[in-house]
């Protein structure tokens, strides 16, 4: 494994709010990064819609959006 | 756009490059298979003589171990002993010897997944153990220190933080937006190389021919990650590869299926795997935590937290144009 390949993959995570930690710099570890990792749930900041076919609730996820017409190239299914 | 398909640890997966330069798609392939190799050393249990296959003969000939181990599979454990905590235990790597009881063995090596013990069962449950009495790690004297007295699985969370290592690895070779996607285990990187003002990838979400299909687009470098009761069963009594640490069997198949957006698929994969054991529970604790979801339950109702609108397909996967790499 490259460690550069892998300290991005960790910054990654860090940023994402749920991990801190760094494998290169090392010596971290210990409860500080779970309570962290605790702390990092986000407690009721949006609402669920209750059980329906129907679909209505405003996405707030920086990482997706409806399709814009953009060819389809992946698919996620369980594996 | 160049697309490379392969099969690899029992998974359908998908290399796209957006790029027309074909020394450029190659190197990002190349480099994806240097990070996929590297982790496939240290976490497959299918390989007899991988890192975590010889750990866990330890433990079972000794009861525990203690022993200094790669950066790598440092790295996989730290990400399932946080994940432990994020899903309150819902999520546990503690199932190997559940999922070898169970008769999901080397058979599963092929796509017929084929029952390899008789399926007795001597399942372990773990929820009354904290994973954190049984699994320690620390970094002494140069090098990770894990000592342990329990198995582990760093089969799904292995592959799910592949595809994020490899991801990144394939933009930087190729300097293009790449989209990686490991048996459904889907992260993005190299948004920032893109000329594109919006580089989203359009992904189709839909877990068996016929069921409930989405499509939606990941945009800044976001990652998706699906779960199934469906898959990878075997066995009459129906058993599936998603472990209840609680009970040390397959989890109730409330939900059909469990998909998750986060920034790596290694969250997303993370959660998408403790919804299906949290079950009915599942909104409820995926709001608790920073994602985007959907989940389609026994009865193929729909149930979306921080999903984008109108973005169903109905049951006709032939209607989104998907995909089937």
């Amino acid at each position: 494994m490259k460690k550069r390949s892998q300290g991005r993959a960790a910054h990654r995570i860090a940023t994402a709010g749920v991990l801190t930690l760094s494998v290169a710099g090392a010596g971290i570890l210990g409860s500080e990064i779970f309570q962290e990792a605790t702390a990092s749930k986000v407690a009721g900041s949006s609402s669920v819609d209750s059980e329906s076919s129907e679909t209505s609730s405003k996405t707030t996820s920086p990482y997706v959006q409806q399709n814009t017409q953009k060819k389809v190239t992946g698919r996620s299914s369980g594996s | 756009m160049k697309i490379f398909d392969w099969v690899q640890w029992t998974s359908d997966c998908r290399l796209a490059v957006d790029t027309e330069d074909d020394a450029a798609a190659a190197a990002a392939r190349r480099a994806v298979s240097y990070e996929l190799e590297s982790v496939e050393r240290v976490m497959n249990r299918w390989v007899k003589h991988s890192e975590i296959s010889l750990i866990n003969d330890s433990v079972r000939a000794r009861g525990s171990v203690s022993c200094k181990v790669s950066d790598t599979l440092a790295f996989l454990i730290m990400q399932a002993l946080y994940s432990y905590d994020f899903t309150d235990g819902a999520f546990d790597p503690r199932v190997e010897d559940s999922l070898q009881a169970l008769g999901y063995g080397a058979g599963l090596e092929s796509l017929d997944l084929q029952v390899t013990s008789g399926g007795r069962l001597v399942c372990q449950q773990t929820g009354s153990l904290n994973l954190h009495d049984q699994v320690q790690l620390n970094y002494e004297n140069q090098g990770w220190l894990l000592t342990t007295s329990a198995t582990l699985d760093l089969t799904a969370i292995g592959k799910a933080c592949a595809a994020d290592f490899a991801a990144e690895a394939a933009a930087e070779a190729a300097q293009a937006p790449v989209l990686l996607s490991l048996g459904g285990d889907i992260s993005t990187a190299g948004a920032y190389y893109s000329r594109e003002k919006n580089p989203g990838w359009a992904v189709v979400v839909e877990d068996l021919l016929g069921d409930p299909q989405a499509v939606v687009e990941l945009i800044n470098n976001g990652a998706i990650a699906t779960s199934s009761s469906q898959k990878r069963t075997w066995g009459e009594a129906s058993w599936h590869h998603i472990i209840d640490p609680r009970t040390g069997l397959s989890a109730e198949p409330d939900l059909k299926t469990a998909s998750v957006i986060a920034e790596t698929a290694a969250v997303a994969n993370v959660l998408a795997t403790a919804a299906i054991v949290w079950g009915r529970q599942a909104k409820e604790e995926l709001a608790q935590r920073n994602c985007a979801a959907r989940l389609v339950t026994a009865q193929n109702l729909l149930i979306h937290h921080n999903w984008p609108e109108n973005t169903e397909q109905g049951s006709d996967p032939e209607l989104a144009g998907a995909s089937r790499d």
